[in-house]
């Protein structure tokens, strides 16, 4: 096994404990004015496009900094002109049930990727490495035919199945995140007797919890923005907000209306948002304070 | 699940052997959802691709004729290729190392209790999720000649109005489009952060040790699976690299999303090729090659990084070590 | 699975030429498929592939009042979907397409559903009130215009017509163009560089419209002096008549000039917002695009003047870049309430409303009196748009052997890089005919030609 020497723990301190930086201490502030300079230039292009969504058509191009006036009406023309809030749920549904559905399958194999021993595995893991390259491109027209073969074409049990499988993705982040945990932890519950189920149930998902809410808020993401699945699945009566907001905001002769665009893409976001901001407050509490040593 | 037996009731050898049988059927138990829904969902599409690749269907007739190893012949040997493909190498080389040190720095400033993080990881992660439709607004306002932001910006500095969305300028509007979703990786990078001892980070604290020391010696061996996870993640998604190439192209001049005739040579990257051969062309068979050769390059390239990170990356059991036969 | 069955019989094709293969292929070699008795309509699901947003609930609530018992399921345009459907053997009962781009290809791989006798039996578009744009629909097995009639169009416009905007024409101290009388391409590109306003490297107005060298506009501008850029067989091309020089020579120049967006000068967005904003003077959009300036920017259609296709020589040509319209794939399967749907969308009630906002000329004779004539600039645009009916033409711009959009991708490729590094307008013609060559041959070869 490699272990690198850095990784153990220092050794009993000698010295006496330096102060704690307090709230005002200078790296403090460098790291306020760090994070400030970088959210300010990476949220520049987000605060174009919300002034984008405000600007009147004919303004969608001027070269001002501002509209002359803000058109609020985009947005309620932006949930009017396509079934917005039907589309929203189709997605909210979709990306509910597949990313549970992933984030818990991910983490059974993750696990017996990450600590359990067989042969075959290293082969398995290669392929499944494997898989995360293979370009959606490549799989479209097959995975029509597979899905019409079954009849699954127009429902959304095909996401119910990816679901099922766990991610390619995923099931990596949880070995590799699986594989950090000290083997004495299920060492003591083996010779204790109790099974591979009980271990990864009450031991390992547990200790998880910051990786399960970020499991859980990629594969959710990756549902709510995928535009190939469902416009290759689905129909314009059941399909996605990603495909609607993509597609929908266009005049009767075709061409898109950006200012609806930029209304829709943003009232889109808010869901995304939410659910980021909700899994933060797990990443405050997590394995650090969770009495494992 | 193997019911549970008292301990010692039977010799250790065979105790031993069966642990070892019984782990190996547990390991098949849980990685069954996987390899079953693999086989259908993924190697079944696969190999139709691979076998698409010996023909030359144009995707729409019912007739698939076969032409056996033409197409990967012409892919080796076209000049197109071979230049998006070192365009693309190009391309994971300049932005591979800089999301990875870039995100990660960003996380670990965003672990800090700084004031206001919750809003800076908000708007840090906001870019890697706003959809492409929108991005494409964004970008192609921002970037116009004339009356882009970015433009309107420089001119208060002097600057004569900047032609960016051609020539080889394009290549540099795509890095700045991907760096834009630097953010992507902090999500994974913060959870993976939960995971270090604060104890030991404690230690070398009371050991004299600065917050440098801290992250070589104790942060960064704990996250570099996590951080080999990422590096790996990241080169695969770079080298697919596609939708922002079509964001940023221009509409033909009736309007229509014609996305893949006017696309600026400079941002001809191997995706781009491979769409075109497809969706353009109608040339299924030596798209699906294209791809083929294409998998085989990320196959080298990812193990080339999972042989350079094997040294390194720390793991407190190793997944890697071979089952052995008790 | 179908496509099992299907690749072991590609496999015998390429072994040999086998009769059974040969059976399954022939309809792709005759060229056409064979004109058969009309299906009636079921009642049922009728897919229909199109553009999200064009076809409206109140038109899908519409026609199903008109039509009980058929339910209309929509699926947005994306050719893999097609594709797989086609695959699979279910494919959608109604396909929206470009007529001009997509005919001879589709009808060539014996896709789509031969549609003469659903024309012959029907009512709503009847032979004798069918305007001739709909010939681009038409498929004889070597030439696009003659033959079977395989869709129609929606709407369509004239797309080498344009729009200028009155007040900056006098402003840059341009003399009005008589409206009955095309100008050349010369003129229009002198004009533009009057129009065009630039200072600091940075245009506020651009004279000219955004240009795209494709097989559409080289096409065009080369009929009007009289050339063509495909052979007659379809098979090969030739961007090196003096003809295609000239249209070449041309899109060069302004595309360096600048005084228009191109491919080298990509628009943020398309003639119609730039217009409307001021920001070009000119619009090179066909007859539909005063339906556009109604409904969005009523105001500017005071200043707005509709103008005949420009010439590069003496022959009057005006074709359309699209005759955008349906055609029924050969395994539709439903395929009589499919044709329902097309003589509903295309020539009954469903037409109405389109075609009298002026978006878009109408497919039959009977409702060119629909079109909007209240205003003097609805009086003035028919007016033009009447005399030009008589241009119309089948330019032969598609191919059976390569989908429009791969010459296209080729053009824009070899032109950007032409423009880029100053290649001269003879060498550009030369990479052009050799580029697009290999692309037909390439289509040649797989078509078994």
């Amino acid at each position: 096994m490699r272990t690198p020497e850095t990784a153990t723990p220092a050794p009993a301190a000698e010295t006496a404990p330096a102060p704690r930086p307090s709230r005002r201490s200078p790296r403090r502030v460098v790291v306020f004015l760090t994070l400030l300079l970088v959210s300010v230039l990476l949220a520049l292009p987000f605060v174009t496009l919300l002034i984008s969504s405000l600007r009147p058509a004919s303004q969608m191009s001027s070269d001002t900094w501002l509209p002359s006036v803000l058109r609020w009406q985009n947005y309620a023309d932006a949930v009017k002109i396509i079934p917005f809030w039907k589309f929203a749920r189709n997605s909210l549904v979709l990306s509910v049930v597949n990313a549970a559905l992933t984030t818990l399958s991910s983490a059974i194999v993750g696990y017996g990727f990450a600590r359990l021993r067989a042969p075959g595995k290293s082969l398995l893991f290669g392929l499944l490495i494997a898989t995360m390259m293979v370009p959606q491109i490549v799989t479209l027209i097959p995975t029509y035919l597979l899905f019409a073969q079954m009849g699954l074409v127009g429902t959304y049990w095909p996401w119910v199945l990816w679901g099922s499988a766990g991610a390619p993705y995923a099931i990596f982040l949880y070995r590799q995140f699986f594989s950090s945990f000290p083997k004495e932890l299920e060492e003591a519950a083996v010779i204790d007797g109790a099974g591979r189920i009980r271990i990864f149930v009450q031991i390992f998902l547990p200790l998880s919890r910051p990786l399960l809410v970020t499991a859980f808020v990629l594969a959710f993401n990756v549902v709510w923005g995928d535009f190939i699945a469902p416009n290759l699945l689905l129909d314009q009566s059941n399909t996605t907000l990603a495909v609607g907001v993509s597609t929908g905001y266009v005049m009767g002769q075709g061409f898109p209306l950006p200012n609806l665009i930029a209304g829709g893409a943003v009232l889109y976001l808010i869901p995304v948002i939410l659910l980021f901001l909700a899994a933060q407050r797990s990443y405050v509490r997590g394995f650090a304070n969770s009495g494992l040593k | 699940m193997r019911p549970h037996r008292p301990r010692g009731a039977e010799p250790a050898g065979r105790r031993r052997l069966g642990r070892s049988r019984s782990e190996a059927l547990a390991f098949y138990g849980f990685v069954s959802p996987w390899v079953i829904g693999t086989a259908l969902l993924t190697l079944f599409p696969v190999g139709y691709a691979v076998y698409l690749s010996f023909t030359a269907w144009d995707g729409i007739s019912p007739v698939k004729p076969w032409v056996g190893l033409d197409n990967y012949h012409e892919v080796l040997t076209s000049g197109d290729t071979m230049a998006s493909l070192t365009k693309t190498l190009l391309l994971v080389a300049i932005i591979v190392p800089t999301t990875i040190i870039g995100s990660l720095l960003l996380a670990v400033l965003l672990n800090e209790k700084v004031r206001g993080r919750t809003v800076f990881r908000t708007l840090i992660y906001i870019p890697a999720i706003v959809p492409p439709v929108a991005a494409s607004l964004i970008w192609k306002v921002a970037f116009d000649q004339n009356s882009g932001a970015v433009n309107r910006f420089l001119r208060m500095f002097g600057v004569t109005a900047v032609s960016w969305l051609t020539g080889s300028r394009a290549f540099v509007v795509l890095i700045v489009v991907l760096l834009w979703s630097i953010g992507a990786g902090i999500i994974i990078f913060l959870a993976a952060l939960q995971t270090v001892p604060a104890e030991q980070l404690e230690a070398v604290k009371l050991d004299g040790g600065g917050p440098l020391t801290a992250f070589r010696h104790v942060t960064l061996p704990v996250i570099s699976p996590v951080l080999l996870f990422q590096t790996v993640l990241v080169t695969i998604t770079t080298l697919q690299t596609f939708v922002p190439v079509l964001l940023l192209s221009p509409l033909s001049d009736h309007g229509m999303q014609d996305v893949y005739t006017n696309i600026p040579n400079a941002n001809r990257v191997y995706m781009v090729d491979v769409y075109q051969q497809f969706f353009a062309y109608s040339r299924y068979g030596y798209g699906s090659a294209m791809l083929t050769v294409f998998f085989l390059v990320i196959v080298a390239l990812t193990a080339v990084i999972f042989k350079v990170a094997g040294r390194t990356v720390f793991y407190a059991v190793d997944p890697n070590a071979p089952a052995k036969e008790g | 699975m179908p496509h099992s069955a299907l690749s072991r019989r590609s496999v015998l094709t390429s072994a040999g030429f086998i009769a059974g293969a040969a059976a399954l292929s022939a309809c792709g070699n005759s060229g056409t498929t064979a004109s058969k008795t009309p299906v009636k309509a079921k009642t049922g699901t009728l897919t229909i592939m199109s553009v999200q947003g064009e076809i409206t609930p109140a038109e899908v609530a519409a026609f199903e009042k008109a039509h009980p018992g058929v339910k209309i399921k929509q699926i947005n345009t994306d050719p893999t979907r097609l594709n797989a459907m086609l695959a699979a053997g279910n494919p959608p009962d109604v396909v929206r397409d470009a007529g001009t781009d997509v005919t001879p290809y589709i009808a060539s791989r014996g896709i789509a559903l031969n549609l003469d006798e659903y024309f012959a039996q029907s009512t709503v578009l009847k032979e004798s009130d069918i305007l001739p744009i709909n010939n681009v629909w038409k498929w004889n097995g070597t030439a696009q215009g003659k033959g079977s009639r395989y869709g129609i169009a929606k709407d369509w416009s004239q797309d080498s017509m344009w729009w200028y905007n009155s007040d900056m024409w006098s402003a840059a101290g341009l003399k009005a163009p008589d409206p009955s009388q095309p100008i050349t391409y010369d003129e229009l590109a002198d004009a533009a560089k009057k129009l065009t306003k630039t200072s600091g490297g940075k245009t506020s107005v651009y004279g000219l419209f955004t240009t795209t060298a494709s097989m559409n506009r080289i096409g065009a501008m080369a009929a009007t002096a009289g050339g063509r850029i495909l052979s007659e067989d379809l098979g090969t091309a030739d961007f090196t008549s003096p003809e295609a020089i000239a249209a070449l020579t041309w899109l060069v120049d302004v595309a360096k000039a600048k005084t228009g967006y191109s491919l080298i000068n990509p628009s943020p967005d398309w003639d119609g917002p730039e217009y409307v904003a001021g920001k070009q003077a000119t619009s090179g959009q066909g007859y539909w695009f005063g339906g556009f300036l109604g409904s969005t920017a009523k105001a500017y259609q005071s200043k707005t003047v509709f103008a005949a296709a420009p010439m590069l020589g003496k022959k009057r040509v005006s074709p359309s870049f699209g005759a955008v319209g349906y055609w029924i794939p050969a395994k539709a399967s439903n395929p009589g309430a499919a044709f329902q749907f097309i003589e509903w969308y295309c020539g009954g009630a469903g037409a109405h409303d389109r075609i009298a906002a002026g978006n878009g000329l109408p497919s039959l004779k009977s409702m060119l009196s629909l079109l909007p004539q209240t205003t003097a600039f609805d009086k003035a645009a028919f007016k033009v748009q009447s005399d030009e009916l008589a241009y119309v033409d089948v330019l032969g711009n598609a191919t059976p052997y390569a989908q429009t959009t791969a010459l296209d991708t080729t053009i824009a490729k070899a032109f950007t890089a032409a423009v880029g590094s100053g290649t001269s307008v003879a060498k550009l013609a030369d990479q052009l005919t050799k580029d697009v060559n290999a692309v037909l041959a390439n289509g040649k070869k797989l078509a078994g030609k």
